[in-house]
């Protein structure tokens, strides 16, 4: 079994987290003003109460999945967790795909047909899922690479740009707007799926990746959401993509505008968490079902995925509501947290050989 | 295995086939360069005139002849401006191509009507390019893209240059179109664009255009342009926005006074009034600017402190070693700069309760629980507060300085 490093997938887990940042955040949850940077913290913190039973779940089942810590206790009942996690994946996945394709034909290719575009994008996820776990975590890193250096290169180039009277001190000005913020960013933090289901191929203490991620990611997001502020001030409640537009007024002696950089950072950070999505869905597969047919379950799941992106998109109310329902954070909750707490407390570890002989005893 | 690489032998093949479906070729779209927009009241309809690369030079099709304009206009009409900017696609039988455009020019019927409304369709285009410089017109858009320059592989280089130009002496800043619906978020929906007008000037650095039949230049016509001089544009003064509509023009001077509190000026030249010196130039670089706000008896409060250091450019009759001179002279410099930033800051803030000097950004910095209190009446506050004006200046010319 392929496995990977703590660090390998705290930077997957990044270039996950950013790639909503851009894509699937809803525009109306990145306002001017001092909300979103404490709405940005309560959420990091309300994250990080989330994870406490994955967290628990590694320390006590070690060398385990929530999926095979159930599995063990009952098969029954693992396929149950494991179903539910899987549905809750797909969705995570389909929302994933139908937001880059929105956000392609927003700002690039507004002309592409819809169908192609999803097809291409599943396509490309489905491939990096074939390719292994290793393979879509060292994209991340070259990913990560790449969105490092769109920052300081918009660092650079913008600072001429940046006008220090948009920042002010305060602390909350919209009790509504911080409580939705906040939710948003709660229901934006979709790697505590995968990570309850990949937590098994971490090569040594799995907890470790959450205890570096959260904190990376934190500065990360106020860096980003501070840059977004300085730079476009109050005009920033108006804009959907906000990143997109800070890219497109940079400019530099080679290329005079950053926003196919940009585009093309967004786009393999949304191929990279679709990749990691299918590949969970088809290791709760493997695990549940007992067999290695990994790549035929990618092959069938990509186009279930598929089929659900294009019934989704086919009507505005669906995706409104489906939409909506991401939102709300239902997911992350049920699927990040309500399922680990069960693997937590119904679950079954291996018996090391100290308990198998204190039990002979 | 087999079903992956089949399906990536599927996508290799897809992306091969892009040459089978429909495209446009680069010579098929209409590379703009400018846009102007006009609102006709009488028809109640979008006027938009583009100025788009001609790529039929001479020789081969795409070969670039730098005697000639290089350009050519369209115009269309519409009920909005999305509207008006199809059918001069349609008129121009080409697609438009707005990626290169590096000027868009307000008509001055349309600057009656909602800014951000205009604007908005550059800035809901991802395609148009974000670092076009948004200036305003003195009459109509579409006279301005008319005349043609010399200068440049496109007319319409010569005209950003010197919106750049004026920009860097200090006479008027640009804005993009961000920049301006940045600032159009502030109580007082304020924005600033420098004007663009028609004067008639001994140069030749236009194209003329005024053609007898068959094609030929009139000779009667160029000597009548020759004597009265020809048509060309320059850069004086700005139209200032309220309530996001036009307000007023304002003068150079309260254009470089806008400019003085929120952007950098690299050089800004001026004449010392002092007939006993033959009136000395001073040319001031590395101006800072800092404003302060404060909250006294109700009322916000304004300091404004502006330091520069600079040169005399042209000494007039001062001498080597006059050092009393070159202090009278940076005196007088203070004064001049204070003199402009508080006629302009009293016309443009409490005539027209406009906010283009970013005052409400640093009192909601500077007094932050004051201004979320009094948000509803932020633009009466701004209208209303008071301010002072201090300027240093720091001359030095040939190792004499003033302080």
């Amino acid at each position: 079994m392929t496995k990977i490093s703590n660090r390998q997938l705290v930077i997957a887990f990044l270039v996950s987290r950013l790639s909503t940042e851009m894509i699937v955040t809803p525009g109306e949850m990145i306002k001017y003003g001092a909300d979103r940077y404490w709405a940005i913290i309560a959420a990091k913190l309300v994250i990080l109460a989330l994870y406490l039973p994955v967290i628990f779940l590694t320390v006590r089942f070690k060398g385990d999945s929530a999926i095979t810590a159930c599995i063990r206790r009952n098969r029954i009942f693992g396929a149950a967790v494991g179903i539910v996690m899987a549905v809750s994946l797909t969705l995570v996945a389909a929302q994933t795909v139908m937001s880059i394709q929105h956000y392609v034909t927003d700002t690039l290719l507004n002309t592409i047909w819809s169908a192609a575009g999803i097809a291409v994008l599943i396509a490309a996820s489905a491939y990096g899922a074939y390719k292994g776990l290793s393979a879509v975590t060292r994209s991340a890193v070259f990913a990560s690479a790449v969105f490092a250096l769109l920052i300081l290169l918009i660092g650079v180039t913008m600072w001429d740009k940046a006008d220090f009277t948009y920042i002010y001190p305060y602390f909350i000005e919209d009790g509504s707007f911080f409580v939705k913020c906040t939710l948003s960013e709660i229901s934006s933090n979709s790697e505590i799926l995968i990570f309850a289901v990949l937590c098994d191929k971490v090569r040594s203490k799995p907890h470790r990746t959450v205890l570096y991620y959260l904190p990376i990611l934190l500065l990360l997001l106020e860096l980003v959401n501070f840059i977004y502020n300085l730079i476009l001030g109050p005009y920033l409640s108006n804009v959907e993509y906000p990143l997109y537009i800070i890219s497109s007024l940079s400019d530099v002696v080679i290329f005079q505008r950053l926003d196919g950089i940009d585009a093309i950072v967004w786009l393999m950070c949304g191929l990279i968490k679709t990749a990691l999505l299918i590949y969970c869905a088809a290791d709760i597969f493997s695990k549940v079902s007992g067999s290695d047919k990994k790549n035929i379950f990618i092959v069938v799941y990509s186009l279930v995925l598929f089929g659900i992106c294009l019934v989704i998109s086919s009507n505005r109310a669906y995706y409104d509501y489906f939409t909506n329902l991401m939102n709300s954070g239902i997911a992350v909750f049920a699927a990040g947290f309500l399922l680990p707490t069960a693997a937590l407390i119904f679950g079954k570890g291996v018996k090391r050989k100290k308990e198998e002989q204190n039990e002979t005893v | 295995m087999k079903p992956f690489k089949m399906l990536v032998l599927i996508i290799t093949v897809i992306s091969l086939c892009c040459g089978c479906v429909d495209y446009v070729e680069l010579s098929e779209r209409a590379i703009v360069k400018a846009i102007g927009i006009d609102y006709l009241p009488d028809k109640k309809v979008y006027r938009i005139s583009m100025q788009y690369f001609n790529q039929g030079g001479e020789g081969s099709q795409n070969q670039i002849d730098k005697t000639q304009d290089n350009v050519i206009k369209c115009v269309g009409e519409g009920e909005n401006i999305f509207d008006a900017a199809k059918n001069a696609s349609l008129l121009a039988a080409k697609d438009l191509l707005m990626s290169e455009n590096k000027i868009i020019i307000i008509g001055s019927e349309l600057q009656k009507y909602d800014l951000e409304l205009t604007l908005e369709f550059f800035i809901g285009n991802y395609h148009s390019h974000p670092q076009a410089f948004v200036v305003a017109a003195e009459n109509t858009a579409e006279e301005l893209l008319d005349i043609r320059f010399k200068e440049g592989t496109t007319s319409s280089q010569r005209l950003s240059n010197l919106i750049k130009n004026t920009a860097s002496e200090g006479k008027g800043k640009y804005r993009y179109p961000y920049e301006i619906m940045a600032t159009l978020q502030s109580s007082t929906e304020s924005a600033f664009l420098p004007l663009l007008k028609i004067t008639r000037q001994k140069t030749d650095a236009t194209v003329q255009k005024e053609q007898s039949g068959g094609g030929q230049t009139n000779p009667a016509g160029a000597a009548q342009q020759d004597e009265q001089g020809e048509k060309t544009i320059t850069v004086d003064g700005a139209v200032i926005f309220s309530d996001r509509t036009a307000k007023g023009r304002v003068s150079a001077d309260d254009a470089t006074a806008v400019q003085l509190l929120n952007a950098e000026i690299n050089e800004f030249s001026f004449a010392v009034n002092i007939e006993e010196y033959a009136k000395p130039s001073v040319t001031l670089t590395q101006i800072t600017h800092s404003v302060k706000a404060d909250v006294k008896d109700g009322k916000a409060v304004f300091d404004i402190k502006i330091n520069a250091y600079g040169n005399l450019s042209s000494r007039g009759v001062i001498g080597e070693n006059d050092t009393e001179a070159v202090i009278r002279v940076a005196s007088l410099s203070e004064e001049k700069i204070e003199s402009i930033v508080k006629n302009s800051v009293t016309k443009i803030k409490n005539e027209y309760g406009c906010d283009v000097f970013g005052f409400e950004n640093i009192l909601r910095q500077s007094c932050t629980e004051f201004y979320f209190n009094n948000r509803d009446d932020m633009a009466k506050i701004i209208r209303s507060a008071d301010f002072n004006v201090d300027a240093a200046v720091d001359l030095f010319s040939l190792g004499l300085q003033s302080y």
